[in-house]
């Protein structure tokens, strides 16, 4: 009979990773069977509900739950112990010594604190429009990498920021590269002549890592929110992105990368961009247009570069082309990398259903699930309340990654990773492992499961391009640099495909 | 400032504020630690927030503040005028002709309040001066007529004075009067009693009565001779020299009692008094380490006043507590009290008394911190720990942690230790909100029982719920 | 294993951090500066904290000083591999920073006579003589109002770490101050007062000496006599 301890702490906080972190520090102590340490928000109450941890009543999103399930009280007590001391060592970090100031509480006094250029702001998203204002105020860029905020406060931002000649890079911003330092997620790629302008995180580092494949380095990379481009920002950052980068004495041409803009808007900024005196070029996705290694590509080209052959590990022995029944499941972590994938796939084989679906009624339910061809996005806002990243936490896409593998309608698997700066220090492990296991199901189902992955990764980058693709490709995936060559690779497999 | 597309390389603003010319960007950080981890392996100078989640249930109310655009110009001219104001001691009165106070009203520390709520400290000290003034023969009667509603109260911040602790002020008491050219304006505080059993601590004994009709019959008169014959005096010059010797100018006076006392002795030697009654008052005065406090609140009071009625500031002006309710009012809120349970101070206690003796928190005296000394400037009174608790560390973390509340920081009151850096001043709704901060307050400690005077010294803060609810007024009062 | 701190490279001398590790000399020692020195002449890589005022040869690291550095002058420590490897700790090189730089203009009808100003390199006390710091700053207006540069440095006549900084400013690098200075007097910015100021608070004289070299230079253009020497 295992013993069961749940206990609140009112008004400490914590911020989601470090607590995810946290709690697997916890799970990891001998004798412990179960352990959450989260924020007690409406959906972690749930999740803790699931795990058989009942919160008590009146805890909400400002207070610490700990719940801790073992063998015995001697399990539950190390339990404890273990999560005391993992939250111990994260504050030990910001107390100074005697007479120092304490760590500044807002972004705005961090900001005066270090005389910052750029603020970096990451609370949920409720709170991170406040914090963006102020930072704005005080005459910083802002980095909003925080998600679920609303469009209209996206808009208040960026006037303000225009009003203050200041940048707002977001909201659910991901990656930025300012003067060769990284923000958020980002590769590690060399200095260059090209500018980027980026409503797009994935998008933006699967260009960057690209042009580096190519050898061509970057000036910056302005990320400027998924939403930018769509009426109702109308391209404010993209436009004083696009102005600073035609300023910037390093950078001699920009590329614009995009989820699928909303036309109007792209017009008008073709029209702007025209004006600035240096070339720009567009890998802003959407029906009809270039995907992004063929944007690339033709960027190389326009530039005088060779286009080099793209890196690929294509595994042996998986079925022959055209011969897998059952559809395209692809699972990623990037939403503009599944957003060209399924560009790509609808081609091949029609309609995609997805939680970011290319039409409204391609939409899947709640649940995810469809026996056709489908792509799930499981960065999207939808699926990151309350939770990290599945770049930081990948626990949602491995759990439907072993649900494909029985699944026997799924005809081959098309997944994405991501290197560099903010992503998981080992990913190719976990999700080698993920891979093969999937495999040995399908094998025990009868079925032979192609796994193909789009690696968004350099050489330099700390996990290491070749070193993660041989990682993959020894548990039997396909891997591609380029997600247009890892799609293609996926669609060969599908009789279906077109 | 106007954007430019013009290079840095041509002299022009770099649009951006030079962004992208910036050599290594420096980056501030709040939200998720894993972000500043990846920078500073980069070789990147970071700063770290210590962000937390603003006081629960505030979201909509800050959205709705934060977006009004008066606010920043409102908090700017709020707390320009609030440094800007002067405080001279240009005269001494009885209540009855500096207030026009009538016979049978009395005012008190704090909020609004009714007797039945009132703690023990307050009903004591309302007893005292029902006796003093000569309203009932003994202090059975005095209850009586209290409790039975044959008096008027009213709390002395709306009549633009201040009092310490009970802050009990009648008819004939004689009071400081303290005027700010600048916005010409004038404020009142009562005479300090000296330590011990006084009617600020709701102390009512003979002694008690005694000595404020001493004070009124002798004490009054001679310093008004003083300061009408010498003055007047600055109070703020005072306030920002003993900050820079050791005072902070609430619960640590004695410098400053030194200083005033310099300034008004050649007055109060040559009044027209006897030797005996001189050598008294002057005794009197040089006694009491705390005979500074009753100017320098009401210094801070002219200065608070001068900031209150900005519309849309959201800085506070107004601290201060009955003894039962802890109570604050905003400048972009006119009159409206925002309050709620006054927390007991933890500190230090005297003789055989303990923390189940303490009421409490009491007095105007937070009109201080509200004005940026006192607690907000314990880094320049280290030696305050000794009579408050905590340690040295503490002292120098409080004012350190002020400036995340605070608007901006005092150009005349300056911390030696942090470099001469000003006080923290000027305590915003707003901040307080977002950090969870509280405002820091060095406050005396009164007898929980009526008639038993101090019984220690220590910190409080506000209860939270004050200034959440003055969020949402402000929020309320954003024009559509 | 030595605990390694993160750093940040210009690229003027990264190229002194990437081979196999050799050994460099340190030349000072200061809370917020290191100073180490390469048998080459005029090489030498300065390592200096966040509040330092930073060189644009320099490596940066991202905390403030004062930092006991753990060697002293004289000492020899050895640099490569991305790694300079002092007694207790290593600093590992991470990322490139990137120095600002003084704008070319084109070239104008002008010749500058720099006869006077070589003759004086290496004249002054320090590790970076005055005449120095002066041939520095004309050396930055010069390319930013758009005259000829002289054809050769006399680089051996002065210590190792200033002759780093001269050859530097031929290429139009030095610290951001000074860089902003030299924009704004080559974009004819009427009010110069501020970046003056910010100049001036450059080590103990070094200031007032880069403002007299741009200056020099800046009147020179402003009008060239007839000889070309400057009043």
């Amino acid at each position: 009979m295992s013993v069961t301890h749940v206990d609140v702490r009112r008004g400490a906080y914590h911020d989601s990773v470090t607590l995810l972190q946290v709690s697997r520090t916890v799970a990891d102590v001998d004798g412990v069977e179960a352990a959450q340490v989260a924020m007690a928000t409406e959906l972690n109450v749930e999740v803790l509900g699931s795990m058989g941890f009942d919160v008590p009543e009146g805890a909400g999103a400002n207070d610490l739950v700990v719940a801790v399930r073992a063998a015995d009280d001697a399990g539950v007590a190390a339990g404890i112990a273990a999560a005391e001391s993992a939250l111990a060592a994260r504050s030990a970090t910001q107390s100074g010594g005697f007479g120092d100031a304490p760590a500044p509480r807002t972004t705005a006094a961090a900001v005066r604190a270090g005389d910052a250029d750029i603020a970096l702001i990451s609370v949920p998203g409720r709170f991170a429009a406040a914090e963006a204002l102020d930072a704005i105020a005080t005459g910083a860029s802002v980095m909003l990498f925080s998600d679920n905020v609303p469009v209209e406060d996206e808009v208040r931002l960026k006037d303000a920021a225009a009003a203050a000649d200041v940048l707002v890079m977001g909201p659910d911003c991901g990656t930025a590269v300012v003067s060769g330092v990284a923000l958020g997620f980002a590769n590690v790629v060399g200095a260059g002549p090209i500018g980027m302008v980026a409503a797009s995180g994935t998008g933006a580092q699967q260009v960057m890592c690209l042009l580096d494949a190519a050898g061509v380095g970057i000036s910056h990379c302005l990320g400027v929110g998924g939403r930018d481009l769509k009426n109702a920002v109308g391209a404010r950052s993209t436009r004083q992105a696009l102005a600073a980068l035609a300023a910037d004495p390093s950078t001699t041409s920009v590329v614009v990368v995009s989820k699928p803009p909303d036309e109007e808007v792209l017009t008008d900024l073709e029209a702007y961009a025209g004006g600035l005196g240096l070339p720009v070029r567009w890998a802003t996705l959407g029906a009809g247009r270039p995907d992004l290694t063929s944007a690339v590509e033709a960027l190389l080209e326009a530039e005088g570069h060779e286009v080099p052959q793209w890196p690929a590990w294509v595994a042996d022995g998986d079925p022959a082309a055209g011969s897998v029944e059952g559809s395209l499941r692809g699972l990623f972590c990037g939403g503009t990398l599944a957003d060209d994938s399924m560009l790509l796939a609808a081609d091949a084989l029609g309609d995609i259903r997805s939680n970011i679906p290319l039409r409204d009624d391609l939409a899947l339910g709640a649940d995810l699930r469809d026996d056709g061809h489908l792509v799930i996005d499981f960065g999207d806002d939808g699926l990151t309340q309350g939770r990290a990243h599945p770049m930081i936490d990948p626990t949602l896409r491995m759990e439907r990654i072993a649900a494909e593998a029985s699944d026997p309608t799924c005809g081959v698997l098309l997944l994405d990773l991501v290197l560099g700066h903010g992503a998981h220090q080992d990913p190719a492990g976990e999700l080698a492992d993920a891979i093969r296991e999937a495999k040995h199901t399908a094998r025990d189902g009868g079925r032979h499961l192609p796994v193909v992955v789009s690696v968004t990764g350099t050489e330099s980058d700390p996990q290491g391009l070749t070193r993660t693709a041989e990682t993959l490709a020894a548990a039997g995936a396909s891997v591609f640099l380029s997600n247009r060559d890892a799609t293609r690779h996926a669609l060969s497999f599908l009789g279906s495909a077109r | 400032m106007t954007a430019s597309t013009s290079t840095a390389a041509n002299g022009g603003a770099a649009p951006l504020r030079g962004l992208l010319s910036a050599e290594s960007p420096t980056v501030a950080t709040a939200g998720v630690g894993l972000f500043a981890d990846a920078l500073r392996g980069q070789a990147v100078t970071v700063v770290e927030a210590d962000w937390q989640p603003p006081m629960p249930g505030t979201e909509g109310d800050l959205a709705r503040v934060l977006a009004d655009t008066r606010r920043a110009e409102a908090n700017a001219t709020a707390y320009a005028r609030m440094v800007a104001a002067g405080a001279e001691l240009c005269d001494v009165k009885q209540a009855k002709d500096a207030l026009g106070l009538e016979r049978g009203t009395f005012l008190h520390a704090g909020p609004p309040i009714e007797w039945e709520r009132m703690s023990g400290p307050l009903k004591g000290a309302l007893i005292g001066a029902v006796l003093f003034e000569g309203l009932a023969d003994n202090a059975e009667e005095a209850e009586k007529a209290l409790a039975a509603g044959q008096f008027a109260f009213e709390p002395c911040h709306h009549r633009d004075a201040v009092g310490p602790m009970a802050g009990v002020v009648s008819p004939s008491m004689w009071m400081y009067g303290l005027r700010d050219e600048v916005h010409d304006a004038w404020s009142w505080c009562s005479l300090n009693e000296g330590l011990g059993k006084v009617l600020r601590y709701g102390a009512y004994g003979p002694e008690v009565v005694d000595r404020l009709h001493w004070m009124t019959d002798v004490l009054g008169p001679i310093l008004q001779r003083s300061v009408r014959a010498t003055g007047p005096f600055d109070i703020r010059s005072i306030l920002a020299q003993m900050l820079q010797m050791g005072d902070e100018g609430h619960n640590r006076n004695r410098a400053g009692s030194l200083m005033l006392l310099r300034e008004l002795l050649p007055g109060m030697i040559t009044a027209k008094a006897s030797s005996d009654d001189i050598a008294q008052a002057v005794r009197f005065s040089g006694a009491n380490e705390h005979f500074f406090l009753n100017l320098g609140m009401p210094a801070c009071k002219l200065a608070t006043m001068a900031a209150h009625g900005v519309p849309g500031s959201s800085l506070v002006t107004t601290m201060a507590r009955n003894g039962t309710d802890f109570g604050i009012r905003v400048s972009g809120t006119g009159d409206a009290w925002f309050t709620g349970p006054a927390n007991t101070p933890q500190g230090l206690f005297l003789g055989d008394y303990g923390p189940d003796d303490a009421n409490p928190d009491i007095g105007d005296s937070a009109i201080t911190e509200t004005a940026g000394i006192g607690g907000f400037a314990m880094a320049a009174a280290p030696a305050i720990v000794k009579f408050v608790g905590g340690d040295v560390p503490f002292a120098l973390r409080a004012t350190q942690t002020m400036y995340e509340i605070t608007f901006g920081e005092h150009p005349m009151y300056q911390v030696p230790i942090l470099d001469f850096r000003g006080t923290p001043t000027g305590i915003d709704v707003v901040s307080v909100v977002r950090t969870g901060i509280l405002p820091q307050i060095n406050t005396g400690m009164a007898g929980r029982v009526a008639g038993t005077g101090q019984v220690g010294a220590g910190l409080v803060t506000p209860p939270a719920e004050c200034f959440p609810a003055a969020l949402a007024a402000l929020g309320r009062a954003v024009p559509a | 294993m030595h605990p390694r701190i993160p750093a940040a490279a210009s690229p003027l001398t990264l190229g002194l951090l990437t081979g196999t590790p050799r050994p460099a000399v340190v030349l000072a020692a200061f809370p917020t500066a290191l100073y180490l020195g390469l048998p080459e002449h005029a090489t030498v890589l300065p390592v200096v904290t966040s509040d330092a005022l930073v060189l644009p040869t320099a490596v940066r690291l991202p905390t403030p000083g004062p930092r006991d550095w753990g060697v002293a002058v004289g000492d020899v420590v050895n640099i490569g591999g991305y790694v300079i490897s002092l007694p207790s700790h290593g600093i590992r090189v991470v990322r490139s920073w990137r120095p600002r730089q003084v704008t070319a203009a084109r070239l104008l009808p002008d010749c500058y006579d720099w006869s006077a100003l070589l003759d004086e390199v290496g004249l002054g006390e320090g590790l970076t003589p005055r005449a120095d710091d002066v041939l520095c700053g004309a050396l930055l207006a010069a390319r930013a109002l758009g005259l000829d540069l002289p054809t050769e440095l006399p680089l051996t006549r002065t210590t190792s770490l200033s002759a780093s900084l001269v050859a530097a400013a031929a290429k139009g690098y030095a610290v951001s101050t000074v860089v902003d200075h030299v924009t704004a007097v080559a974009a004819g910015c009427p009010d110069l007062a501020p970046t003056r100021a910010a100049v001036l608070g450059i080590g103990h004289t070094s200031g007032e000496a880069l403002l007299e070299g741009v200056d020099r230079i800046h009147d020179f253009v402003n009008s060239p006599l007839p000889e070309g020497i400057p009043s």
